[in-house]
């Protein structure tokens, strides 16, 4: 089932648009909520509270693509979760991945250059140019918020190999950003 | 830090191709693929990476530089390593290849900054700073306990800056460069001997300078 077919159902409030976007997106939501939560046992909860979210969402929304937005939706919800797992256990939400990337970035004055879509194409553009374990290590750290030593387990890497690795992605984005005009 | 960038950021990310996410999410450790294959294939490819070296720059070796049919026959060889590429000299590392090499007295290990500090970091031989710029690591310690001067040079930007950070080989040294893991996490090692012309920038370098530029 193709993206507009999903759609279209949906806007009909067909349930068939809820089969087609599990069928179509059902595993990565899990692995998404798997990876953020770290708790496969949530993963089902958060897959349905993703398609919900998205059904009550389409219509009015037409998000286009269909993909980023659902697996937007899931990683939101996980992460959501997750922030409130951690301030029950240590009493503080962790951003800390954003902050690093807000920190390397200069996010106000970029803000005002291009919107946060375009800066996610520019993200996924300069991620298709990395060797795939330097953009595993972005999308887990940054992406899925893991921690430096999550991600570096998960990709066999030492974690300070993959400190190393992610200061330099976050120096070559804004390198990238820089080249394609805009000012950090 | 700003809590609208960080909000900028975070929405910035949403628009991530899932695509990009899902093989994020499959790449598998890049350690224990197979210890064994990898030496093995690194000396299938020691021999064809040599070949293709000598047709790629048109050289004969001369009488008495013939290319060392062992490893172990280079281990007292006045060697400068060029571990070029990311992943290149940690790959060299792992194999234990590098147990041979490092018995001769001088040391030079020419690669990116990520190649030099993975191999820092995962082969222990080596220790000192790792500075994304340049990095200039001193050997204290090599795998067969022997201490070794070394010169480690690099830029971030994929080029090698000779000067101070490396010393070009003189004429008659070898030079080995250990490389290279390519994209796709597959580990297309190539082990290129070749042997310095006139001790200054040679197709050694040249060679190693348009591998990491690929």
């Amino acid at each position: 089932m193709t993206d507009e077919n999903i759609i279209s159902l949906l806007f009909e409030r067909n349930e068939e648009g809820l089969n087609g976007l599990k069928e179509r997106f059902g595993g990565l939501i899990a692995r998404v909520a798997a990876a953020i939560t770290g708790d496969p046992d949530r993963c089902g909860e958060i897959e349905n509270d993703t398609l919900l979210a998205v059904w009550e969402r389409i219509p009015p929304e037409r998000p286009d693509p269909l993909g980023a937005y659902v697996c937007a939706v899931a990683r939101n919800l996980a992460l959501k979760q997750r922030r409130e797992n951690n301030a029950q256990k240590r009493g503080f939400g962790l951003d800390v991945p954003l902050d690093e990337l807000e920190g390397a970035l200069g996010c106000d004055s970029l803000s005002q250059q291009l919107s946060a879509r375009e800066l996610g194409k520019e993200i996924d553009r300069f991620l298709q140019a990395q060797k795939p374990v330097d953009r595993a290590l972005f999308v887990r750290r940054y992406y899925l918020e893991q921690s430096v030593g999550e991600a570096a387990r998960a990709l066999g890497l030492r974690e300070n190999t993959a400190s190393v690795r992610l200061l330099r992605l976050r120096k070559s984005l804004a390198a990238h950003l820089e080249r394609e005009g805009y000012s950090i | 830090m700003s809590e609208a960038g960080k909000v900028y950021i975070s929405e910035a990310l949403d628009f991530i191709d899932p695509e990009t996410v899902a093989e994020a999410l499959e790449l598998r450790p890049r350690r224990n693929r197979g210890y064994l294959i990898a030496a093995a294939a690194a000396v299938c490819a020691f021999a064809v990476g040599a070949a293709v070296w000598f047709s790629a720059v048109n050289r004969t070796p001369k009488a008495g530089t013939e290319m060392p049919s062992k490893v172990s026959e280079i281990s007292d060889s006045n060697g400068v390593i060029a571990g070029g590429y990311e992943g290149g000299a940690e790959t060299a590392l792992d194999t234990g290849y590098l147990d041979n090499l490092i018995a001769s007295a001088e040391l030079i290990v020419v690669g990116t900054p990520g190649s030099i500090s993975y191999a820092a970091e995962d082969g222990g031989i080596f220790s000192g700073e790792a500075p994304e710029i340049r990095c200039t690591v001193s050997v204290t310690r090599v795998l067969k306990g022997q201490a070794s001067d070394t010169v480690v040079l690099a830029q971030d930007d994929n080029t090698i800056e000779a000067e101070p950070f490396v010393r070009l080989p003189e004429a008659g040294e070898y030079v080995w460069f250990f490389g290279a893991e390519r994209d796709g996490g597959r580990e297309l090692m190539t082990y290129i001997w070749t042997k310095t012309k006139d001790g200054k920038e040679d197709k050694a370098y040249s060679y190693i300078l348009s591998r990491l530029e690929e």
